[in-house]
């Protein structure tokens, strides 16, 4: 799974937020905010990956266990889905 | 035909229909003699034109297509022809929407206007802006929540404010500063004028029972700007934007007010602007 294109992320003060720009929106909803461990997940999605592939990525980087950073990858995800904003 | 100067855009402006324009547009009117670097025409046709052209780009659930290096966009009842950068552009309307013709045009060219402000750097916010103190002050809100009611609460103690545009001034930098100018398309309201003065605050409005500011993050300022403003289709145009919104944050006075429908909304408002009551 991956972003799709059409997504810009900018840091704005200590948050980021993704804004759809070019022929993903007509209208700018959908943005979303994210945190740095959504910033960290969001530029992992930038290429293909498995749902495996970034839980090791969280691990790696983050003091959590596999199970926290699972259940959190899975929510993550969702709220991506909701969007439309993944292509699986 | 007429040419108007419109936030600094010299337009040569061909409208149809005189029920929306003809109060708003006149104080924007400049000589014939002046040269335009935009130009606008509106015209009513009983059949739109079936253009054929290469597909350039879908948007949603329009197709763009290049015509001689024209984009076209046809859909049941209105085409546009533009050029890249909007200083060129023709709207047809079709005969059929009878009535609605004077409200579509000034739509359509409102957000073509908006189109080709964003291209030279201004943009458009959803917002009720008054002139005090030869500075304006914005007031931003979804539809409905109030933003006519707050100035005209701020009329009633300050009999001297203008109402710069009641419905999206343009807002622009230039010279290291924010500037904030009218333009005829003030929405349901006529109340516009031709003036172009900096920026003081841009306030976002909700509707409460208690009188509060409350302040905003930084990035629930980006947020809201990207929500009140216009979308351009193109990526480099939102890059433009989102890097002119950066700026305005780190600048200017961005917050929201909590408010009801009275003389201490005002005052809650004007103490965070001004740091005092008058």
């Amino acid at each position: 799974m991956k972003i799709k294109t059409g997504y810009v992320l900018r840091e704005v003060g200590n948050q980021c937020v993704v804004v759809p720009v070019g022929e993903t929106a007509v209208t700018f909803n959908g943005i979303i905010t994210l945190n740095k461990t959504g910033k960290y997940l969001w530029e992992l999605l930038q290429e293909d990956v498995t749902v495996d592939d970034l839980v090791n990525g969280m691990l790696s980087k983050y003091d959590v266990t596999k199970e926290v950073a699972t259940k959190d990858i899975l929510e993550f995800l969702e709220v991506l889905r909701k969007h439309q904003i993944l292509v699986e | 035909m007429g040419k108007y100067n419109i936030a600094g855009i010299k337009l040569e402006f061909n409208y149809c229909f005189p029920d929306f324009f003809d109060e708003r547009i006149k104080k924007y009117e400049i000589s014939d003699d002046e040269c335009v670097n935009a130009r606008m025409n509106v015209r009513v046709s009983d059949c739109l034109e079936n253009i054929k052209g290469t597909l350039k780009r879908k948007i949603k659930h329009h197709e763009i297509y290049d015509v001689n290096g024209k984009n076209v966009v046809t859909t049941k009842n209105i085409q546009l022809i533009y050029n890249d950068d909007y200083s060129d552009v023709e709207i047809v309307l079709n005969s059929a929407l009878g009535e609605r013709l004077p409200e579509i045009e000034y739509i359509y060219t409102g957000m073509n206007f908006c189109a080709l402000a964003v291209k030279r750097g201004i943009f458009p916010l959803h917002a009720s802006a008054i002139e005090y103190n030869q500075e304006a002050i914005l007031f931003s809100a979804p539809s409905g929540t109030g933003k006519s009611t707050h100035v005209n609460l701020w009329k009633g103690i300050f009999p001297e404010i203008k109402i710069i545009n009641d419905d999206k001034p343009l807002v622009m930098y230039e010279n290291n500063e924010f500037y904030v100018s009218g333009s005829p398309w003030s929405g349901k309201s006529i109340l516009n004028d031709n003036v172009k003065v900096p920026l003081k605050a841009i306030v976002f409005l909700r509707q409460s029972p208690e009188n509060y500011v409350k302040e905003l993050e930084d990035h629930e300022k980006f947020i809201e700007l990207i929500r009140n403003t216009y979308h351009p289709d193109l990526e480099e145009d939102v890059m433009n934007l989102l890097d002119m919104f950066e700026l305005l944050i780190k600048e200017k006075i961005i917050t929201s007010l909590y408010c009801n429908i009275s003389e201490e909304a005002v005052w809650t408002i004007y103490k965070r602007i001004f740091g005092e009551e008058k």
